[in-house]
C-alpha cells in the first residue's frame, strides 16, 4: 500500500447501464448545494463542468432524467470538503479536521450501451433511461464488450481507491444478469491486483460503497418499510425516510431475495468474497428523492412518488429534487481513505 | 185447362164441386167455394128456363171463383185474363173478386224486414237461422250461420226450387201458373195436387238444419203457396210465418246482418305483464262490445314497446267460449316505442277499419307464429332515467376518439328512441389525467355538464378535449366518482345509471405495494364507489381492454354490464342502461298503457 505519492484519492463510480449513474451525478450537484456541510464540486475540464450544469438543470427545471451520455466516462470531477477523523491511540482518542479531496470518475461498463450504439436522439436516450423497461439493451454477459473495453475497465478499477457501486434492485430483479458481469469483473480485478501484489488477505484493497439506487421507487421503499428499515433523521425538516447504513445491507439482501433471478443474490456473495468487510458499506440512495407536495413540509407516506410515467415511454419528475444518500457514500469513502492515510 | 185434369177426375167417388173441383162432401153447399149443391133443379116448372138459369149461375160462380184467383195474381190486368172461365167478369163482379182476394188482415203480422231482423238479433251463440221464402216463383231457402268469429254470414242454401219443379202438373205459362197457384185450381184433382205438394215441400224441409226458422210467404192468400207454408210451419217447430211483399231475400239478409249489432265483442290483443314475475300473458281488451253497431267508433290507448322489424301487431279477436281467441283481423305497423292511440271503426259485422295508428297493413304471419314471438318475460325499460356518462379523455388518441364516438352514438340513439320529454336526463363527465407536477398544480381533472336533456348533451360531448396520453397505469376515476357522489342524489321513480367509458383503473387512495401513484387529492375510489353502490346507482361500463390488478375497478363499474370498447354497441348499452327494451323482450303486441314501465303495476 503506497498512496503517499498521490495528492488525491480516486473514486470510481461504477454500475450497470441504467443503474442510475448519470442521475446520481446530476443529483450529486444538487446534494452538494443542499448539504449543510461545506462541499465543493467542480469539473476538471469544460465538458465535465457542462455536464454538471446541464444534467442538474434537466433534473430540476425540465424535471426529466438526464439523457444517457456517451462521453460519461471521459468526464471527471473533484469534490472537496473537510471531515473530522479520529486520530491518536487507543488510549487517547482525538478528532481532527482534515481536508477531503476526491477525484470522481465514471467507470464505463463494457458492452454495447455506450460503445456500440451511440445515442444521439434525446428520446432514444430516454428509452434507454427507462431502466426496468429495457428489453435487451445493457450488459451482454461477460463477453459483451470488446476485450479492449474490458481491459480499460479493469485498469480503471485497479486504479481506484474507492468504488461507488450503483445497484438497481428493480432492474436487477428483472434482468437477473448482473451477477455474471459483476462476478467476472471482480475476478479479473482480483487477478490484476494479485499480479500487482495489492491483495490484502486475499481481498481487494478497495473501499466499496454499494448504493441501492432508486430508493424512492415503491418496490424498494415498500420493501424497506415492510422490513422495518425506515428511520428518520431528526434534523431533516422534511422527515424523509431513510435506511440506516446498518440496515442497508439487509435491504440489499432482501431485495435480492425477492428477485426473480436468484443470481442477483450472488452479487452480495461476491462482494463479501472479494472485499474486506470493514471496507464495504451499503446505502439506500435516491437521486430524485421523495415527493413533497406544494405547501407541505413533511413527507407523506400516502403519496410519496416523485417520478411519474410521462405517458409515453419515459418518466418525468413530479416535484423538487431531494437527493437521498448521494453525498453520504462519498463522504464515507473520503473518511475511510483519510483515516487510512492518517494511520 | 190442362189435358191431364180430366184423367184426375175419372174416379166417380172423387167427383168434384163443379165450381172449384174440390171433393164434394155431404152438405147443402161446397165447403170450399159455397156452391149450392143441393138445389133441386130437376123439379123446376120450366126445366129449360131452369136449366138456363142454372147454367148461368154456374158460369157466374165459376167466373167469380176464377176471378178471385186472378185478382190475387193481378188485381187490374187479371180481369181480362183468359184463365177466368166464362169470360171477363163485369165491373161489379171484378170488384167483388178483388175484395175477396185481399188477404185477411192479421194485426200481429209484422213486416218481413222487421221479423228477420228480430230473428237475427235473437240468435244466440252458435245458432243459425233458416229462412224459407215461399213466393210466386217457387221456394227458396237461405241459411244464416255464425262464422269462426261469431259473425253471421247469410246466403242461399242450394238453388231455389221453382214451382214447375215442385209441381210439374202446373201450367208452363207463367200467367196461367200464377193463376193456378193463386187458386185457379178448378182443373185439378186436389188430393193429388196436395199430395204432390206435400212430398215436394217435405223433401225440401228434410235437407234443412234444425233451429229457428222464418217462413216468408211472399204471396199471402195464394192457396198453393199458403199450403206449402202451412206444411213448413207444421214441419218445423217454432217456425215463424211472416207474410207480405218480399224484397230480394239474399240481399236483405246481407243488409240486416251487416247492420245488425255485434253478437260478440271484438277485442284487441294486448300483452299483459305480471308485475311480480314479469311473465307475459296475452289478454284482450274490448274494442267493440257485443251490441255495437256498424259505424261505431272505438278508441283505446296502448303502449308500444320496442318491436322487431315487423312492427307491432294489432290483432282483433273474438273469443269462442273462453278457449281460444279467434283472430278477426291481424295487421301490423312499425311504430316508435311509446303510447299510441288506437282508433277503429266498425265497418260491418266482421269488418274493422283502423283509423289509427296509420299505416297498418295486413300481417301474413300465422297466429301461432305471432304468439310464438312473445317472449316469456318482459323486463320493461325504466320509466325515467338519469344517466351519468363518464368518459376518460386521456390515453391513446384513437381510443379516446372511439370512446367519444360511442357516447355520441348512444346519446343520439337515446335521444331518438327515448324522446318522451323528461324521461331521460344525461350528465357528462369527462375526466383527463392527474398532472403529477407540483408546478402545474393538480387543477381540474373532471369537466362536463350535469343532468340535461339528451339533445343538449351532444353539444357537451363536442366540447370535450383530448387530454393527452396521461398517466399510463391509472386515470382519475376517483375524481370522477367524487363529482358523481357530490352531485347525484337518488330520486324516487328515477333510475340512475353510471356509464363509465375508459381504459384505466383509478389511482389508489394511498401509495401501497403497487407502483401506481395515489390520487394527489387522496380520493378513495373504493369508498366512493361503495357509497354510490349502496345508494342504488346502477353501473354499466365500457373498457378499452379487459384488465386485472388490484385497482381493477371495472367489474364494479360494469356491475350491470361490462363491454370491451371494440365491441360495444350503443343499442346494447341503451338496453343495459335500461332506457331501451332488451332485444329478447321485443314485444310483438302492444301493452296496456299502465304497464309500459318497470314500476307500473
Ligand atoms: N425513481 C428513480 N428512478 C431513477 C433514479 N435515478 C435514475 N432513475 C431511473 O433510471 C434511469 C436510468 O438512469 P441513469 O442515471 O440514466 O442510469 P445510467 O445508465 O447508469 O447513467 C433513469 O432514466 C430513471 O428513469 C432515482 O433516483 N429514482
Ligand atoms: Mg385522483
Amino acid at each position: 500500500m503506497n498512496h503517499d505519492d498521490r495528492t488525491m484519492r480516486r473514486i470510481g463510480l461504477w454500475g450497470a447501464p441504467t443503474s442510475g449513474k448519470t442521475s446520481f451525478l446530476a443529483a450529486l450537484n444538487i446534494a452538494v448545494t443542499q448539504s449543510s456541510e461545506e462541499w465543493t464540486i467542480f469539473g476538471v475540464d469544460d465538458p465535465s463542468v457542462d455536464f454538471l450544469v446541464d444534467s442538474t438543470t434537466t433534473l430540476t427545471h425540465e424535471r426529466r432524467f438526464p439523457p444517457a451520455t456517451e462521453a460519461l466516462s471521459e468526464l471527471s470531477w473533484i469534490l472537496m470538503s473537510e471531515t473530522e477523523v479520529e486520530i491518536g491511540t487507543r488510549r487517547r482518542k482525538e478528532t481532527k479536521k482534515i481536508p477531503l479531496e476526491l477525484h470522481l470518475d465514471v467507470l464505463d461498463a463494457p458492452g454495447r450501451v455506450f460503445g456500440h450504439k451511440p445515442k444521439t436522439d434525446a428520446h432514444q436516450s430516454q428509452l434507454e433511461g427507462l431502466g426496468f423497461d429495457d428489453e435487451d439493451e445493457g450488459m451482454d454477459g461477460a463477453g459483451g464488450g470488446s476485450e479492449l473495453d474490458e481491459e480499460k475497465l479493469i485498469d480503471n478499477l485497479a486504479d481506484c481507491d474507492g468504488i461507488v457501486y450503483l445497484f438497481d434492485p428493480i432492474r436487477e430483479r428483472e434482468k437477473g444478469d448482473a451477477f455474471q458481469y459483476f462476478q467476472r469483473t471482480l475476478a479479473l480485478l482480483a487477478k490484476r491486483s494479485l499480479e500487482g501484489r495489492r491483495l490484502i488477505n486475499g481481498r481487494l484493497p478497495h473501499h466499496f460503497a454499494v448504493c441501492i439506487t432508486k430508493f424512492d421507487e415503491p418496490r424498494v421503499y415498500q420493501t424497506a418499510k415492510a422490513r422495518g428499515y425506515i428511520t428518520f433523521d431528526p434534523d431533516d425538516k422534511h422527515m424523509f425516510p431513510k435506511v440506516h447504513p446498518d440496515n442497508a445491507e439487509n435491504l440489499f439482501e432482501d431485495l435480492c431475495q425477492v428477485a426473480s433471478a436468484r443470481e442477483a443474490a450472488l452479487v452480495h456473495g461476491s462482494i463479501k468474497r472479494y472485499f474486506r468487510p470493514e471496507r464495504v458499506r451499503y446505502f439506500a440512495t435516491s437521486a430524485v428523492g421523495f415527493y413533497l407536495a406544494p405547501r407541505t413540509v413533511r413527507f407523506r407516506a400516502s403519496d410519496y412518488q416523485n417520478v411519474v410515467p410521462d405517458g409515453g415511454e419515459g418518466y418525468r419528475i413530479r416535484g423538487d429534487i431531494h437527493p437521498i444518500n448521494v453525498l453520504e457514500p462519498l463522504l464515507w469513502l473520503g473518511r475511510q481513505l483519510s483515516s487510512e492515510t492518517g494511520r | 185447362m190442362r189435358s191431364s185434369i180430366p184423367a184426375d177426375s175419372e174416379e166417380p167417388t172423387s167427383m168434384g164441386c163443379p165450381v172449384c173441383n174440390r171433393k164434394i162432401e155431404t152438405g147443402p153447399a161446397c165447403r170450399h167455394c159455397g156452391w149450392a149443391l143441393e138445389t133441386p133443379w130437376w123439379f123446376a116448372d120450366e126445366p129449360e128456363a131452369e136449366q138456363r138459369r142454372f147454367d148461368e149461375r154456374l158460369a157466374r160462380a165459376r167466373r167469380a171463383f176464377d176471378a178471385v184467383a186472378m185478382a190475387r195474381v193481378s188485381p187490374i190486368e187479371g180481369r181480362w185474363s183468359r184463365c177466368i172461365r166464362g169470360g171477363a167478369p163485369d165491373e161489379r163482379e171484378w170488384a167483388q173478386a178483388v175484395r175477396a182476394a185481399r188477404p185477411a188482415q192479421r194485426p200481429a203480422d209484422v213486416a218481413p224486414q222487421e221479423a228477420l231482423s228480430d230473428a237475427l238479433a235473437d240468435l244466440g251463440g252458435e245458432d243459425g237461422l233458416t229462412v224459407i221464402e215461399v213466393g210466386g216463383q217457387g221456394i227458396a231457402v237461405f241459411a244464416v250461420s255464425p262464422d269462426r268469429q261469431g259473425a253471421l254470414r247469410g246466403g242461399p242454401a242450394g238453388a231455389p226450387a221453382p214451382w214447375t219443379e215442385l209441381l210439374p202438373m202446373l201450367a208452363a205459362a207463367p200467367e196461367e201458373r200464377s193463376f193456378q197457384l193463386a187458386g185457379g185450381l178448378a182443373g185439378f184433382d186436389h188430393d193429388r195436387l196436395w199430395a204432390a205438394l206435400e212430398t215436394a215441400v217435405l223433401e225440401i224441409a228434410g235437407t234443412l238444419p234444425e233451429g229457428p226458422t222464418v217462413v216468408l210467404c211472399g204471396v199471402p192468400g195464394w192457396p198453393v203457396p199458403e199450403r206449402a207454408v202451412e206444411l213448413l210451419r207444421l214441419n218445423r217447430t217454432g217456425a215463424q210465418v211472416v207474410r207480405g211483399a218480399l224484397p230480394e231475400i239474399g240481399g236483405l239478409l246481407d243488409e240486416l246482418i251487416a247492420a245488425g249489432p255485434l253478437r260478440q265483442a271484438y277485442e284487441l290483443v294486448l300483452a299483459v305483464v305480471d308485475p311480480e314475475s314479469r311473465r307475459i300473458g296475452l289478454r284482450s281488451r274490448p274494442l267493440f262490445s257485443a251490441g255495437a253497431r256498424t259505424g261505431d267508433e272505438a278508441s283505446l290507448t296502448v303502449y308500444c314497446a320496442p318491436s322487431d322489424a315487423d312492427g307491432t301487431v294489432f290483432a282483433v279477436v273474438t273469443w269462442k267460449g273462453n278457449r281460444e281467441p279467434r283472430p278477426l283481423s291481424v295487421s301490423s305497423v312499425k311504430l316508435p316505442p311509446g303510447p299510441h292511440q288506437v282508433r277503429a271503426v266498425l265497418e260491418a259485422a266482421g269488418r274493422i277499419r283502423f283509423l289509427e295508428p296509420a299505416g297498418l297493413s295486413p300481417d301474413p304471419r300465422s297466429w301461432a307464429t305471432l304468439v310464438g314471438l312473445v317472449p316469456e318475460r318482459y323486463d320493461p325499460p325504466a320509466p325515467a332515467v338519469d344517466l351519468i356518462c363518464a368518459v376518460e379523455l386521456a390515453g391513446d388518441r384513437d381510443d379516446v376518439e372511439a370512446r367519444l364516438r360511442l357516447l355520441r352514438g348512444l346519446v343520439k340513439l337515446l335521444d331518438g328512441e327515448a324522446a318522451e320529454p323528461g324521461r331521460l336526463r344525461i350528465a357528462l363527465l369527462g375526466y383527463g389525467a392527474h398532472a403529477f407536477d407540483s408546478r402545474l398544480g393538480e387543477g381540474k381533472v373532471v369537466r362536463g355538464a350535469w343532468l340535461a336533456p339528451p339533445a343538449e348533451v351532444l353539444g357537451s360531448i363536442s366540447r370535450l378535449r383530448y387530454a393527452g396520453p396521461g398517466y399510463p397505469a391509472a386515470a382519475p376515476v376517483e375524481d370522477m366518482l367524487v363529482q358523481v357522489a357530490g352531485r347525484w342524489r337518488p330520486a324516487d321513480g328515477r333510475k340512475a345509471v353510471l356509464l363509465t367509458v375508459g381504459g384505466r383503473s383509478p389511482h389508489p387512495a394511498e401509495a401501497g405495494e403497487h407502483a401506481v401513484h395515489p390520487c394527489p387529492h387522496g380520493h378513495d375510489w373504493d369508498r366512493l364507489l361503495g357509497r354510490l353502490e349502496r345508494a342504488g346507482l346502477a353501473r354499466v361500463a365500457v373498457v378499452d381492454r379487459p384488465q386485472g390488478g388490484a385497482q381493477n375497478v371495472w367489474p364494479r363499474l360494469g356491475d350491470t354490464a361490462l363491454h370491451g370498447l371494440a365491441d360495444a354497441d350503443p343499442r346494447q348499452l341503451g338496453i343495459d342502461i335500461g332506457v331501451l327494451a332488451p332485444r329478447d323482450s321485443r314485444l310483438p303486441f302492444p301493452l296496456p298503457t299502465k304497464t309500459r314501465y318497470a314500476d307500473e303495476p
